[in-house]
C-alpha cells in the first residue's frame, strides 16, 4: 500500500507538470501567432 | 526571501502587465471583451478553463481542509473534476452553439425569458463577489505567512493589478494572463510538493508521521457530511459565468467539449498534489493554522530561487481565477442588468463606465465577503449556497432538452433560493441536510410541477439562435 502511494506521490506530479508544460507551450505558441497576425493585419 | 526570489515574483508581475498592455489593442468590441471574438482553440481554452478553475480553493483552502481532515476532502473535491468532465460530456458543445451569447442570463432568457435573465444576473454578481472574495482571503493569508506583512499589503498588489488588466484588457488579457499563470502554477506546485516530500524523508516516512484516519476515504467524516459537501462541490460551481463564458469564446463545439473534458482530468491530479502538500506540512509543523499549511511549506522548505518560483505560482494561481470572475461580473452586469433593465440605449463610454464600476464595487463586495468569512472554503461554500439551488437545473434542463417556461424557470430560482436560506439560516438545517442540498431539492421539484402544469411558451424575445442539431 505504501508503495503505490509512494509511487502515485512522485508520478502525479510529473503527470501534472507535464501537461501543464505542454499546454502551456502550445497554448503561448498560439497566442503569440495570434498577437502577430493581429498587429500585421491592424497595420 | 533571497535577493533572487524577488526577482521572480517581479518578473512574473511584470509579465502579467505587459501582456495586458498587449491585449488592450485587441479588444475592439464588446464580443472580444467578453469572449475574445469566441475563436479560441482547444489547448488555450484548457489551459485558461483551468488556471480560472484552480484558485485559492483548490491550492490552500485544499491543503488547509486536507492538513486538518485527511484525504477524504481530496475525495470530496474531486466532485469539481467531475462536474468539470459532466459538462465537458453535456453541456459545453451546445453552450457553444447559442450564437452571440456571452452570459448565462443570455441562454437563461433564451428559455425563460426576461425575469429570470434578472435574476440569473443579480445572482452572477452575487457568486462573482463570493468567489473573488476567497481569492482576496488566500491572497491576504498567503502575503501575511510568507512576507509577515499586513493581509491588507498582500490584497492591493495582488487584486490590484488583477483589477488594472482586466478592467482594461477584457477576456483577452484574462485568457493570456491566465495561460501564462496555468503553466507556473501547473509546473511549480508539483515541484513544491517533490521537495517537501524529500524533505519529510519520503513517502513511507510522511505516512508514519500522519494520523491513521487522514489517509482513509471517509476519515473522521460521517457519510451524510461527506454527500453533503460531495453534492455542494458538485453543483455549487457548475457553470458559473467565467466558465459558460468561455464555453461561448471557444471557435467551434468541438473545442468546447475537448477543453472542458481534458481540465476534468488534469484537476483530479492537481488536487492530488496541493491536497498532498497539505499533508507534508501536517508531518513537519502539526502546531500552525490550517489555511497556512501550504504557504508555509513555500516560505520554510524550498530552496533559494524556488521559493520566489513557487510563490508566483500561488499568486497565479489566485489571481487567474480572480481576473475571470472579475471580468465577467462586468459583462454580466452589463448583458444582464445595465442594458435590458436600466439604460437600454447606453451609449459605447456609458458601457464602459458601467462596466468599470461594476468591476470595482465588486471588487470591494469581495472584500467584505472574505472579512466575514473564517476560512477560505466558507467563503466559497456562502457562494455556492447561492448558486447551486437556483440558476443550475433551469440551466441544465434547457440548454440539453430545450424546455422553455418562463414560469417554471422564474419559480424554480425564487423556490431554489428561499427554501435554502430558510432552511440554513432560519431552521438551522434540520436533520443534518444542507441548505444548499434542501433549496436544489425545491429548485427540482417547483420546475418539474411548474412545467408540468403552466404555459409552456418562452417569453419574447428570444434574441439567441440555437444552431440545428441542438437538443
Amino acid at each position: 500500500m505504501t508503495t503505490l502511494y509512494g509511487f502515485l506521490l512522485i508520478a502525479v506530479p510529473g503527470v501534472v507538470a507535464g501537461a501543464a508544460l505542454w499546454a502551456g507551450y502550445v497554448g503561448l505558441r498560439s497566442l503569440v501567432r495570434e498577437l502577430s497576425d493581429s498587429g500585421s493585419t491592424s497595420g | 526571501m533571497t535577493a533572487i526570489d524577488w526577482i521572480f515574483v517581479a518578473l512574473y508581475f511584470a509579465l502579467l502587465v505587459v501582456i495586458g498592455v498587449l491585449s488592450i489593442r485587441r479588444v475592439r468590441s464588446s464580443d472580444d471583451f467578453a469572449v475574445a471574438g469566441g475563436r479560441v482553440a482547444w489547448p488555450v481554452l484548457f489551459a485558461t478553463i483551468a488556471a480560472s478553475f484552480l484558485g485559492g480553493g483548490s491550492s490552500m483552502g485544499n491543503a488547509g481542509n486536507v492538513f486538518k481532515d485527511g484525504y477524504v476532502f481530496m475525495f470530496a473535491f474531486f466532485a469539481f473534476s467531475l462536474q468539470t468532465l459532466l459538462v465537458g460530456g453535456f453541456l459545453a458543445h451546445r453552450l457553444r452553439r447559442y450564437e452571440g451569447a456571452h452570459t448565462v442570463g443570455d441562454v437563461m432568457e433564451a428559455h425563460y425569458g426576461r425575469a429570470a435573465r434578472l435574476l440569473t444576473g443579480l445572482l452572477s454578481l452575487a457568486v462573482c463577489a463570493g468567489i473573488v472574495g476567497g481569492q482576496v482571503l488566500a491572497v491576504g493569508t498567503l502575503i501575511n505567512t510568507v512576507f509577515g506583512f499586513e493581509p491588507l499589503t498582500g490584497i492591493l498588489l495582488g487584486m490590484g493589478t488583477v483589477l488594472l488588466y482586466s478592467t482594461f484588457g477584457g477576456m483577452w488579457a484574462d485568457i493570456q494572463t491566465d495561460v501564462l499563470q496555468f503553466l507556473i502554477l501547473g509546473v511549480f506546485l508539483p515541484v513544491a510538493l517533490l521537495i517537501g516530500l524529500w524533505q519529510v524523508g519520503g513517502p513511507a516516512e510522511l505516512v508514519a508521521k500522519l494520523p491513521e484516519g487522514h489517509l482513509t476515504f471517509l476519515g473522521g467524516w460521517t457519510g451524510a457530511a461527506f454527500l453533503g459537501v460531495f453534492i455542494a462541490f458538485l453543483l455549487g460551481e457548475m457553470l458559473t459565468p467565467p466558465f459558460a463564458q468561455r464555453a461561448f469564446a471557444a471557435r467551434d463545439p468541438e473545442a468546447s467539449r475537448r477543453a472542458f473534458l481534458v481540465t476534468g482530468v488534469f484537476t483530479f491530479g492537481f488536487y492530488f498534489v496541493t491536497a498532498s502538500i497539505g499533508l507534508v506540512s501536517l508531518a513537519l509543523f502539526p502546531e500552525i493554522e490550517s489555511d497556512r499549511a501550504l504557504p508555509i511549506v513555500i516560505s520554510k522548505l524550498l530552496p533559494v530561487g524556488v521559493t520566489g518560483l513557487v510563490l508566483a505560482a500561488m499568486f497565479a494561481v489566485i489571481m487567474s481565477t480572480a481576473d475571470s470572475y472579475l471580468n465577467s461580473t462586468a459583462v454580466v452586469f452589463v448583458k444582464d442588468i445595465y442594458l435590458p433593465f436600466l439604460n437600454p440605449g447606453a451609449s459605447d463610454r456609458q458601457r464602459l463606465f458601467a462596466q468599470r464600476a461594476a468591476t470595482l464595487v465588486v471588487g470591494l463586495g469581495a472584500i467584505g465577503f472574505a472579512l466575514a468569512a473564517p476560512t477560505i472554503i466558507d467563503v466559497f461554500l456562502y457562494a455556492f449556497d447561492l448558486w447551486a439551488p437556483t440558476v443550475v437545473l433551469p440551466l441544465v434542463v434547457g440548454v440539453i432538452w430545450g424546455l422553455r417556461s418562463p414560469v417554471a424557470g422564474v419559480a424554480s430560482v425564487v423556490a431554489g433560493g428561499v427554501t435554502m436560506a430558510l432552511w440554513k439560516w432560519v431552521l438551522g438545517e434540520p436533520f443534518g441536510m444542507s441548505g444548499l442540498v434542501a433549496g436544489v431539492l425545491a429548485n427540482a421539484l417547483v420546475f418539474g410541477v411548474a412545467y408540468l402544469l403552466a404555459p409552456r411558451t418562452a417569453a419574447q424575445p428570444v434574441k439567441l439562435q440555437v444552431q440545428e442539431g441542438d437538443a
